[in-house]
């Protein structure tokens, strides 16, 4: 009776899990309820989101919406991370039994926008990583390149989600080399080399010569070597110089500081929320 | 007849002679007998005379007489060479007309010609080789060593084409000098006052004067041997200077000056001015920034003394180029410029450019690069 009981236990969380993971498989990563996509654009997207998501073991989603607010019972005061919550969790989203995702949830009637992290996506993206993802695509939707946008989006999101997977996520203290500055850094590099060139062919040219005609005649000191008979140091005057320097202001944004790290909700989220 | 010229020759068993660095003394090549330098000065000190004493004479004839068709013509050259016989051959040497010392090319005897350091013109001092002709061309190899860029084919293939021990005449110079400098020198610091950088320089007027004595500075006399390189090879011991004998000839080549002390004292006189502005700015410190805004160096020549300084000279040939070397023959100093092999160059050049480049790609891309973004 007991092994019976047993065998009836595994067998429900094996199925339960099957499910998880079969849902994760089967639901719609990209959501346009606006129409903003056509087929095709909405497929590749959602193909690309699925691929990511089963990677990393961390959905990533697109939910497009025309209005956030008709998607509230009481709408009144309520903001975007509101509908964001009641996707997330109603639907449910997420991967595992953490729930672990990031979504990009547009509102097209306002252009409100808001990145919604939970369980492992908090990890992935914390409050700096969600202000870098944020400026790669904000400038292709703020001009409705939509699916140049949502690609982006994608994109820095496999790359974010692999930098957290080496152990080291997108963060104030790991900030991501952009393409400009690698090309000067490799240029820089490349000059350096260079000059160490020059340094060592100067060394190895001045051991082939030996002869030169001498300046001065220091060997010749007679004993003594140099009596002053006079010395003074007078102070004439003083100038100055005043030249506008501002300090420069700190780069490091949101509840984080200059520390890092994710600020997570009561819900165990985490967010950043504004306009396209 | 009496010669201009004395080969001094072995009294045992009438052998060239040469002096010998290694023992002090003065050796014969063919029995190995070896004599102090008095009695080699003492032997041919008549010798010496009768040959001034004929070289005199034979000045005074050569004034007088024009040259006849059988006299070799120089052109140009003519009133730089002077004609001697050689007392032990008879040969006809020509040579330099600032030659004291060589050896006849026939018969191979030491040969001096006492008059070139005669009367005013004879040295002061002789510093005497120490080291012998094995050890300049032992220190020609060692010069080689760890020279990356050198031509494979110059060692492989090098041979001495020349090698001779030379006594150089310089001139010494002892001088007095005292000098004063007038510099301005700031001090600059640095501070913020809100959104401004304020940079303050406190100025200064900063007077220096002071003495110091030279002795011994040498400049070459002979427009034969390239100043820098009888730069390069000093100092000398002048601890070792000895009262000059021309007993420490014999086996070696010796000029008489050509330079005279007066054209000789501008270059002394410069060599000492930069170690006085140099001695006296290193009293000057405190400061970040010094400029020099007037000066005033005062060289007061003292007592000049005429030595003859001992230096191997050694040339080699390749690729057609000479090339020249010189050995201090008291202190060992070697210099001389060699050549440079340019693929060796090229190579050493590229290896190290792409090398260090790979090297601080790999480091950007790693720690170091995270580490540079961060501060830019």
């Amino acid at each position: 009776m007991r092994k019976k009981f047993s065998a009836i236990i595994l067998s429900l969380i094996l199925i339960l899990s099957f499910t998880v993971t079969a849902l994760a498989s089967d639901m719609d990563y990209v959501t346009d309820e606006a129409g903003i996509l056509d087929t095709s654009e909405r497929n590749k997207l959602n193909d690309k989101a699925k691929e990511l998501s089963l990677k990393y073991n961390c959905g990533v989603y697109i939910i497009v919406l025309q209005d956030y607010l008709s998607y509230l019972d009481n709408p009144t005061g309520a903001v975007i991370k509101d509908t964001a919550e009641k996707f997330y969790f109603d639907k449910p989203m997420g991967i595992g039994k953490d729930q672990s995702g990031i979504m990009l949830m547009l509102s097209m009637s306002d252009r409100d926008y808001i990145l919604y992290a939970h369980g492992y996506g908090n990890t992935a993206f914390t409050d700096y990583g969600k202000d870098y993802l944020a400026d790669m695509f904000l400038g292709e939707l703020g001009k409705d390149n939509w699916y140049k946008g949502f690609d982006i989006y994608l994109n820095t999101c496999n790359k974010m989600l692999k930098a957290s997977h080496m152990g080291n996520p997108i963060d104030v203290n790991n900030k991501p080399v952009s393409l400009y500055v690698r090309l000067w850094g490799i240029a820089a590099c490349i000059v350096l080399g260079f000059i160490a060139a020059f340094i060592v062919k100067s060394i190895l040219l001045d051991q082939h010569k030996s002869v030169a005609k001498k300046r001065e005649a220091n060997q010749y000191i007679a004993d003594g070597g140099l009596e002053l008979t006079d010395r003074y140091d007078r102070f004439t005057h003083k100038t100055q110089s005043r030249v506008y320097d501002p300090p420069q202001k700190n780069n490091s944004s949101g509840g984080s500081g200059r520390s890092g790290g994710t600020t997570v909700d009561s819900r165990g989220s985490s967010s950043k929320s504004g306009k396209f | 007849m009496a010669t201009q010229v004395t080969n001094y020759k072995c009294p045992a068993c009438g052998g060239p002679l040469h002096f010998s660095g290694t023992t002090g003394k003065v050796e014969c090549d063919y029995c190995g007998s070896s004599y102090d330098i008095a009695e080699i000065e003492t032997k041919y000190a008549e010798k010496d005379a009768e040959a001034v004493k004929a070289a005199q004479e034979a000045e005074i004839k050569e004034n007088e007489q024009n040259f006849d068709e059988d006299t070799n013509s120089w052109g140009d050259e003519e009133n730089h060479m002077k004609m001697y016989s050689c007392p032990s051959c008879g040969a006809q040497l020509f040579c330099d007309e600032t030659t004291a010392a060589t050896s006849c090319p026939y018969c191979g005897n030491p040969t001096i010609i006492p008059g070139q350091f005669s009367g005013t013109k004879k040295p002061d001092y002789i510093l005497p080789f120490k080291l012998e002709k094995k050890q300049a061309v032992e220190a020609l190899k060692n010069h080689y060593k760890g020279k990356r860029l050198l031509p494979n084919a110059f060692t492989a293939n090098n041979h001495v084409e020349e090698i001779k021990g030379v006594y150089v005449p310089f001139w010494l110079f002892d001088a007095d000098a005292n000098g004063s400098v007038t510099y301005h020198a700031t001090n600059s610091t640095v501070r913020r006052e809100g959104d401004y950088k304020v940079t303050e320089t406190r100025h200064y007027n900063v007077y220096r004067s002071g003495k110091m004595n030279f002795k011994k500075v040498p400049v070459d006399g002979s427009s034969k041997m390239p100043d820098d390189y009888m730069d390069s090879i000093e100092p000398f011991n002048y601890n070792e200077l000895k009262e000059f004998s021309s007993a420490y000839l014999p086996g070696f080549l010796a000029d008489k000056y050509d330079v005279d002390k007066k054209e000789a004292v501008e270059r002394a006189d410069t060599r000492c001015r930069e170690t006085v502005m140099n001695s006296i700015k290193t009293t000057v410190s405190g400061y970040g920034m010094v400029n020099v805004i007037n000066r005033n160096i005062n060289i007061q020549s003292k007592e000049v003394k005429y030595a003859l300084m001992p230096v191997w000279l050694l040339t080699t040939k390749w690729n057609n180029q000479n090339y020249l070397f010189a050995m201090n023959g008291q202190t060992g100093k070697f210099v001389g410029d060699l050549p440079i092999d340019k693929h060796k160059l090229n190579r050493w050049f590229w290896s190290v450019a792409v090398g260090a480049s790979v090297v601080l790609s790999l480091l950007f891309s790693g720690p170091l690069g995270r580490f540079i973004t961060e501060l830019f």
